[in-house]
């Protein structure tokens, strides 16, 4: 049984349980342009539960990119936004998120092994080489590239390279993982392969995670939620609630009459636009 | 490369193309044998060698460190850069005659010479390597909170590597061949000045044996330099940048 609500015009309408882990309240972003300041978004407010899987919809050029920097403190806000992770304001990237990049060849260092690649993140927190070692070798393990730990990502696929961005999140431990489009780039047989170990990884870790997504069948797929994104400035114009049971499988889940009501609910809502 | 030393021979000793002062091969090499085993080949290939060497290094040394220092810094970057153009625009070599005046014939001249058009070209270089991270990395490096001096050493100075050793390896060519002009123009010592008294002394199978030698010089100079970097930086060997 799903709900969809209808939140239209601005809020994303908080789910029952859990505790607020990222709260965003009125996010504007502007950006100067060669016609003068343009607005990208305005007063963007949502809430992300902990553990919640949230997919960030909308049709190209909408901002799903920009508000995903926004709340990884990449991008600055216009002022009367906020952002705030466990109440804190932000104050630069937060500690205990991990921005998973669309270019995944290009966010990795070509000079550096995969493990250590992964070890990134870990050396400026954690003092004791061992425990990084053994934090690396898990997050390998866990992406399944244990065997790949001293290649140079130029020997691994597309789909490798891509994991070993999400290890170096799980290495450090993030508990919210800011997703833009990872698997955007990536072909369609890989890409239900890493989809499902997100899933896992999400099910075995319960990261918060942040999904900016294109495909529809995945964000129905993997989200709790979906928050669709239109307009010019975009605001989110519906929120979509994903009760389908876990674990979702790519055949039995995909098959589901559910599965089809919500994925034609969304794909009416942004490719019909938005009232 | 043998061919042509085959013909070259064979037009000279055959006079078939009169040259007054261009020695057959064979006499080259007959010229350069006398030269090893009298030992005289030694003192001025090693004087060539050491001030090759010496001044590439410091060319160096100066060199990236005023290129990591202008490639971070803004602000020294935009009041520099415009004099930098102007001033790389001036071919080194005519700096000899400005350092002779100077210093006199001495292996300090030699030097400043040297080091002048190294450090001009490893500076380039770095500056160049330094400003050009992949803006994916600087977002990597702001997305986990890395110091600045963390950012340096993990991501803008092994990016930069690429073109440095290219400034590097550029900088060697340079100092061989400013450390010969040198010796021919200003220093009495060295395989150019020896290269000189040779043809002065009309011994065309002598000065070409120089000739040679400089050339071999350069290839070690050139191939040691390759295999170092390729030591030092495995992952810069093994084609970094592309995705399988």
């Amino acid at each position: 049984m799903t709900v969809a609500t209808d939140a239209r015009r601005g809020e994303a309408t908080a789910p029952t349980t859990g505790p607020v882990v990222c709260q965003c309240r009125n996010i504007s972003v502007e950006f100067d342009s060669t016609e003068g300041p343009r607005r990208i978004l305005e007063g963007i407010t949502a809430d992300l539960r902990e553990g919640e899987f949230v997919t960030i919809m909308g049709r190209s050029g909408t901002g799903k990119t920009t508000l995903l920097r926004v709340l990884d403190g990449l991008i600055d806000p216009a002022p009367g936004s906020e952002v705030r992770f466990w109440g804190r304001p932000l104050d630069g990237p937060p500690k205990e998120a991990v921005f998973v990049f669309q270019n995944y060849a290009a966010s990795l260092l070509p000079w550096r092994t995969i493990e250590k690649n992964v070890a990134l993140g870990l050396e400026g927190r954690v003092q004791s080489k061992d425990e990084i070692r053994r934090r690396v070798a898990d997050a390998l393990k866990m992406v399944g590239l244990a065997e790949r730990a001293k290649d140079y990502p130029w020997r691994l696929s597309g789909g490798m390279q891509q994991r070993v961005q999400l290890a170096r999140g799980l290495a450090m431990d993030a508990s919210v993982l800011l997703m833009d489009e990872p698997f955007g780039a990536l072909d369609a047989m890989t890409k239900s392969i890493l989809q499902d170990e997100l899933q896992r990884v999400h099910q075995e870790r319960k990261p918060t995670v942040a999904f900016v997504s294109h495909d529809i069948d995945e964000a129905v797929y993997l989200s709790d939620r979906i928050l669709i994104l239109g307009g010019s400035p975009a605001t989110i114009v519906r929120e979509v609630r994903v009760d389908l049971p876990r674990p979702r499988d790519q055949l039995a889940t995909k098959e589901l009459p559910e599965f089809h009501r919500l994925r034609r609910l969304v794909y009416d809502e942004i490719v019909r636009g938005h009232s | 490369m043998a061919a042509l030393v085959g013909v070259w021979e064979v037009v000279v000793r055959s006079a078939a193309v009169d040259f007054e002062f261009l020695p057959a091969p064979s006499g080259i090499a007959e010229a350069l044998g006398a030269l090893v085993s009298s030992g005289d080949i030694f003192a001025p290939a090693v004087h060539t060698l050491r001030s090759a060497l010496v001044g590439w290094v410091i060319a160096g040394l100066v060199g990236i460190a005023l290129g990591v220092w202008l490639g971070l810094s803004n602000t020294a970057w935009r009041y520099s850069m415009a004099s930098v153009e102007v001033i790389r625009a001036i071919p080194p070599i005519t700096l000899v005659p400005v350092s002779l005046l100077a210093f006199g014939f001495s292996l300090r001249m030699e030097l400043v010479v040297i080091v002048y058009a190294g450090a001009w070209t490893v500076l380039v270089n770095t500056i160049d390597g330094v400003r050009n991270l992949r803006p994916e990395l600087i977002d990597v490096g702001r997305m986990l909170r890395m110091s600045q001096l963390a950012r340096i050493r993990k991501l803008i100075l092994p990016s930069a590597m690429p073109s440095i050793i290219v400034g590097l390896r550029l900088a060697m060519s340079l100092s061989l061949v400013l450390a010969v002009v040198a010796e021919m123009i200003g220093n009495p010592s060295g395989l150019g000045n020896a290269l000189v008294r040779a043809q002065q002394a009309l011994q065309p199978e002598r000065m070409f044996a120089y000739f040679v030698t400089i050339g071999v010089l350069g290839v070690v100079l050139n191939t040691g330099l390759r295999y170092g970097s390729e030591r030092a930086f495995p992952a810069l060997a093994a084609g970094r940048g592309g995705v399988a």
